[in-house]
């Protein structure tokens, strides 16, 4: 290959190093402000899908309502000391 | 008479004895010294069966021919590795600390330093690399398998065995290349360098990342979709948590088989006329120059946001930018440890790796963009 058309190639090597080197740190940069957007907003609406299904099922399984939690916490203390007794 | 010429003996050339050894020292890397097996076995063995003569397996009729025409001239196998490779990739690390991704895209200088080193070798007698090849030797410094083999497709088939063998061996020699680099270029008090612990990541956030770096390849880069859009395609289903089959045989089943059929067609352009020449050993050079120099861009690049920051990075993490996930990595937690026994770097160095991922996917299709 002639010299002339290595340095025009050079020329053109060198071009794209720039272009290329200035596009990737663009477009990453632009991802990084796309993470915060994301996470901008994955605060601001934490998520409202999820978190009623697992209040749902904690209300009909667990407390039932108008039962202090005050009193189920006697009862299952009271059980406990109960069986721990019978056993011996 | 006939029985003579029947037998290979009668038709070996000294070109196919020698890729036959070739394939062997490929394959004594991946058993003995464990280099990559899961590649260089495959691939070793593609180039024994290659070189055989009369059998044919890379001519019109054989097997090899078939596979590489099918998977690798598609450009289809190094996509669904990619898919797979994203199904396996957490980008918990990188969304809980973004600014990684500088990192991620200064390791990618080794790329388009390596492409003028490349062009600048013709100036020496006995180079003839036009602009396409230079890109895809180039690609060897994004330390990306797939990617690697994808652009080579595109843009120079002909030198695809030398680069994709170049690209492994270099991946596995990762360990080795980068930790004198690093060294060099960091004081021990650099090093030693202890980083903060990382927020969690809502699982919300890492469903909505892929489709985001989808979205913007769409807008500013769409030669780069195919890669960028199978491997955000292979991270969605697993982040979703809806497809958990489709996940694991993308990152399992599929990715293996993918992986034998890929070796294969790789070795079978292994050939003594396409290997046995002076442009392989300027390949496989100029692959460990881009290495260097993408390490040695990613831990400046990391020394410098060291600096502003006020000393909250370890400038270590920059060296795995050169995605190559997750050896990169392993290294730096490596080399952080001996300078201070207590200092864990790992997931901190997950955040710029899987961004040299992106990074070299970006690259290559601004390669693929403006050269293809």
């Amino acid at each position: 290959m002639n010299s002339g058309s290595v340095s025009s190639l050079l020329v053109e090597a060198g071009s794209l190093m720039l272009i290329g080197m200035v596009f990737v740190f663009s477009f990453l940069g632009l991802l990084i402000v796309g993470i915060h957007l994301i996470a901008r907003f994955c605060e601001a609406f934490p998520g409202e899908i999820e978190e009623p299904s697992v209040n749902v099922k904690r209300n009909n399984q667990a407390v039932q309502p108008g039962i202090d939690g005050n009193v189920i916490a006697a009862i299952s203390a009271a059980i406990h000391t109960h069986r721990h007794n019978s056993k011996k | 008479m006939v029985l003579w010429d029947s037998t290979a003996l009668a038709h070996f050339e000294a070109g196919q004895l020698i890729m036959m050894a070739v394939g062997f020292g490929l394959l004594y890397l991946a058993i003995v010294k464990k280099f990559e097996p899961l590649l260089l076995l495959p691939i070793g063995f593609g180039a024994l069966l290659t070189n055989i003569p009369i059998a044919g397996f890379s001519e019109a009729g054989g097997l090899l021919h078939y596979i590489y025409k099918i998977g690798i001239d598609t450009g289809v196998f190094p996509l669904l590795i990619f898919m797979g490779v994203g199904a396996m990739t957490d980008f918990s690390a990188l969304i809980a600390n973004p600014k990684m991704l500088l990192l991620g895209a200064a390791a990618q200088f080794g790329i388009f330093a390596t492409l003028f080193g490349a062009i600048a070798l013709n100036l020496i007698p006995g180079f003839e690399f036009t602009l396409k090849d230079a890109s895809a030797i180039a690609i060897i410094g994004g330390a990306d398998g797939p990617t690697a083999i994808f652009l080579a497709s595109r843009l120079a088939p002909d030198l695809l065995g030398a680069i994709a063998v170049a690209a492994y061996s270099y991946m596995a020699l990762v360990p080795i290349i980068q930790p004198p680099i690093m060294k060099a270029l960091t004081t021990k008090e650099e090093r030693e360098i202890k980083m903060g612990q990382l927020r969690p990541v809502s699982k919300r956030e890492k469903i909505i990342f892929p489709l985001a770096v989808l979205f913007m390849t769409i807008l500013f880069l769409p030669a780069a979709t195919p890669l960028v859009g199978m491997f955000c395609f292979g991270n969605l289903m697993k982040e979703c948590g809806v497809v958990d089959r489709l996940s694991k045989t993308a990152q399992n089943e599929l990715i293996n088989t993918v992986t034998i059929f890929l070796g294969l067609a790789v070795g079978s352009k292994l050939s003594a006329e396409a290997f046995l020449t002076v442009e392989t050993l300027g390949i496989l050079g100029l692959g460990a120059i881009a290495f260097g120099i993408g390490t040695a861009a990613g831990v400046l690049m990391a020394k410098l946001m060291s600096k502003l920051s006020g000393g909250s990075i370890n400038p270590l993490i920059g060296a795995a930018g050169v995605s190559a996930v997750p050896m990169a990595a392993r290294v730096v937690n490596k080399v952080g440890l001996e300078a201070n026994p207590h200092n864990f770097l790992l997931m901190h160095a997950m955040g710029p790796n899987v961004a040299g991922v992106l990074g070299s996917a970006v690259a290559a299709g601004i390669l693929l963009a403006l050269v293809g």
